[in-house]
């Protein structure tokens, strides 16, 4: 098992590499020189190639490409462009926030979108069924910003119940620590509940698909057979089979999750690495930004390597080699 | 059976029930978008009714290639379908593809027709206090004055000699004679806004319309372009052997572990934004699952009989590809094309939300919504409303995305 992960760890090095190359061509390649980003037309020609040394780029575009990649691998991002400051001090505290945030909403996601699509799958081509699969499909549709901005409108202008931004309120750090968490926990419903509904379709038609997919099997025609309860069926025998094509939807949902998290974290003024790198953008402050990319990228590469090592664990058929433990 | 109505017409088997009718029809969509896109979409409406022949022929020809794309027969079953109808008739069995078919064209004319529907300049800000934020439905009464100009008013009241008018909360007066003619109709119009206004006092329904052609144009062709470049490298990967294969598929699933809003965002961070830039960008980050769509195809016809067929009697790889293996997977690709355009379309809302997509003074439904945060609390129409209209045209294209799947599937 430990070899399983470590030879998947290591598949994953190259992928990283590669997403790091791109980041670093779009970011030197497109047209218009990167030194162009850094500077503005008052800035003295001295204090230009001072301001190039200080970055770098006044050397050949290959000795910064690996300058740049070794930098990286040792783990030292470059200076913020911006605001001067290491990118590692500025990335690190939007993290957490982001991780929360999106964590949340992927649990809530696939606890209710399992439960959503094993209703319809139970009453297959029923009322309940149809009313199912058309909110997925409603869901799917709706853009995540505009589905924020609805939920500020209703709960917070409208009926003042939740605050509509930010992590935590100012008076907050007063409060000790329940009332902290008490905090965070009101600011986070309104994301939350969005990010959720933006991903939740995905999540009910797989499972439907799949949990369909798995009631038709012998094993559980015998099942009925034998007189059990079609919902018993369904979750004690159902489920645990429909849930490996649900895991691997858990990696392959988190592209999409964390682009999501950015509109959201955009649209409530959320602390997290979305946000970050919208201000970056916004100041065309390329460094951050790219930290902020290749960090996404690389939560992405990890999820998909934890869903498939889940997967290896669930079922031993799918290791390379593997027998039963 | 005879034949009726649109499959009379001359050419019209050939091109529809051809082996590469479908994929034809894509191709030519493509291009006549991408003329069209050169000529700009704000000008496509009128080039519609009373353009150069040329700007005319190619929106239409594009509308029509659509439609006969989705007609094609080629899966038409002989002896029981009359020719020209096959797929045309399974498709209408299907009342979820009749309502998206209906709603997608309905959208599609609603953007050709935009400038012709448009109450009101959609760029045009307004007079001052009187105008901005108004309710869906608010009157604006325009007062002419001798000298020439106008004067927005929320409300007036004729007193005597003088004319008494509100603009905003605060009343104000002036004498009846400094207004034009004599007769109230002659001084006195009035403007409605039946979706309100914005912060600047721009109408809010104008705006909506202005952006449809863009949206639509956007998210349509963007998502076209994408497919192809997927079929592209798709068919690439599929044919010309292993090594090859590995590394496309490494650099396709290098980018599908970027989440693609961090992708596009780190290209337009570096070049400025504009129609073409948003374009081109989300073409160049959507055609992964085309192509994994394509190459699963490929792979799965290589060793088909007809291939080898095709082998023996002296076809090259290309040849192979483009005739014989591509219009295969022809019909799983448009309906991927049309799953894509709401994807797209989705994405560029989001860009255009964050300022980065479509450039103002240009209007996108994205980016209409994105002008409704400074006044959110007072003005919710202005978020509302094009939201409503931007799910709406994505639902449509996903739903008619969905059933032409369905229909597929179930041969």
């Amino acid at each position: 098992m430990g070899g399983y992960i470590v030879r998947r760890l290591l598949a994953g090095i190259p992928l990283l590499w590669l997403i790091w190359t791109l980041v670093f061509v779009v970011g030197h390649l497109v047209p218009g020189r990167s030194e162009d980003l850094y500077t503005s037309p008052q800035i003295s020609r001295q204090d230009q190639e001072r301001l190039n040394r200080v970055y770098g780029l006044d050397r050949p575009i290959i000795v910064q490409y690996t300058r740049q990649l070794l930098a990286t691998v040792r783990g030292d991002l470059a200076l913020s462009t911006s605001r001067g400051r290491p990118v590692a001090e500025i990335i690190a505290p939007a993290v957490g926030p982001t991780l929360v945030l999106a964590g949340t909403a992927l649990l809530v996601q696939f606890t209710l979108g399992i439960l959503l699509g094993a209703l319809a799958a139970l009453r297959q081509g029923r009322v309940l069924d149809h009313a199912i699969s058309g909110l997925a499909l409603v869901l799917y549709s709706i853009p995540v910003f505009w589905l924020g901005i609805l939920m500020v409108l209703i709960f917070s202008l409208r009926l003042a119940w939740l605050p509509p931004s930010h992590y935590s309120s100012l008076s907050a750090s007063t409060a000790g620590l329940s009332g902290h968490l008490f905090d965070v926990g009101i600011h986070m419903v309104l994301p939350v509940a969005t990010l959720t509904l933006a991903g939740l379709a995905v999540v009910i038609r797989h499972a439907r698909s799949s949990l369909l997919e798995v009631l038709a099997h012998e094993n559980l025609k015998a099942a009925r057979a034998r007189g059990l309860p079609e919902w018993r069926l369904l979750f004690r025998h159902g489920l645990r089979q429909a849930i490996l094509p649900l895991i691997t939807l858990l990696g392959l949902a988190l592209p999409a999750l964390l682009s999501g998290a950015l509109l959201v974290e955009v649209v409530f003024s959320w602390p997290g690495l979305g946000q970050t790198t919208y201000q970056a953008i916004l100041a065309r402050d390329y460094p951050v930004v790219q930290a902020a990319t290749l960090l996404t990228a690389t939560m992405v590469v990890l999820g998909n390597l934890a869903a498939d090592v889940a997967i290896s664990v669930a079922d031993p058929r799918t290791r390379p080699g593997g027998t039963a433990p | 059976m005879t034949r009726r109505g649109l499959t009379r017409l001359p050419g019209f088997r050939a091109w529809t029930s051809g082996r590469h009718g479908l994929a034809l029809s894509l191709a030519a969509l493509a291009v006549s978008q991408v003329l069209l896109w050169t000529w700009r979409w704000e000008m496509l409406a009128p080039a519609l009714i009373s353009g150069p022949l040329p700007q005319s022929l190619a929106a239409w020809t594009s509308l029509a290639l659509l439609g006969l794309a989705l007609l094609g027969d080629r899966n038409a079953v002989p002896g029981r379908d009359a020719p020209g109808t096959g797929s045309w008739r399974h498709l209408t069995r299907d009342p979820m593809i009749c309502v998206s078919l209906v709603a997608s064209c309905g959208y599609l004319v609603m953007a050709l027709l935009a400038p012709a529907l448009m109450p009101q300049d959609p760029n045009r800000i307004g007079d001052g206090a009187a105008t901005q934020n108004l309710p869906p439905g608010a009157a604006v009464h325009l007062l002419l004055r001798r000298q020439g100009g106008t004067i927005a008013a929320n409300a007036v009241d004729l007193q005597g000699d003088t004319v008494r008018f509100r603009r905003g909360g605060s009343w104000s007066s002036l004498p009846r004679a400094d207004l034009r003619g004599t007769l109230p109709d002659d001084w006195h119009r009035v403007r409605y806004h039946w979706l309100g206004t914005d912060h600047l006092g721009r109408d809010l329904l104008s705006r909506m319309l202005a952006a449809a052609p863009v949206s639509l144009g956007i998210g349509m062709t963007a998502a076209l372009l994408a497919v192809l470049l997927g079929a592209l490298v798709g068919g690439v990967a599929g044919m010309a052997g292993r090594r090859v294969d590995a590394l496309l598929m490494r650099i396709t699933d290098m980018f599908l572990a970027f989440p693609r809003l961090f992708l596009v965002l780190l290209v337009l961070a570096v070049i400025p934004g504009s129609l073409a830039a948003a374009t081109l960008v989300l073409a160049a980050t959507g055609w992964m699952a085309p192509a994994r769509l394509v190459r699963a195809q490929i792979l799965s016809l290589r060793e088909e009989p007809f291939v080898h067929a095709a082998r023996a009697a002296g076809r090259g790889r290309t040849g192979i590809l483009v005739r014989h293996l591509l219009p295969h997977a022809a019909a799983p690709l448009l309906v991927a094309a049309s799953l894509r355009i709401g994807e797209t379309m989705l994405v560029e809302a989001g860009l255009s939300y964050l300022g980065l997509g479509v450039p103002l003074p240009h209007a996108s439904w994205g980016n209409i919504i994105a002008g409704a945060r400074p006044a959110l609390a007072q003005a919710w129409w202005v978020a509302a409303f094009p939201g409503m209209m931007l799910t709406g045209a994505v639902l449509s294209f996903n739903l008619l995305g969905d059933g032409l799947r369905r229909v597929m599937a179930r041969r």
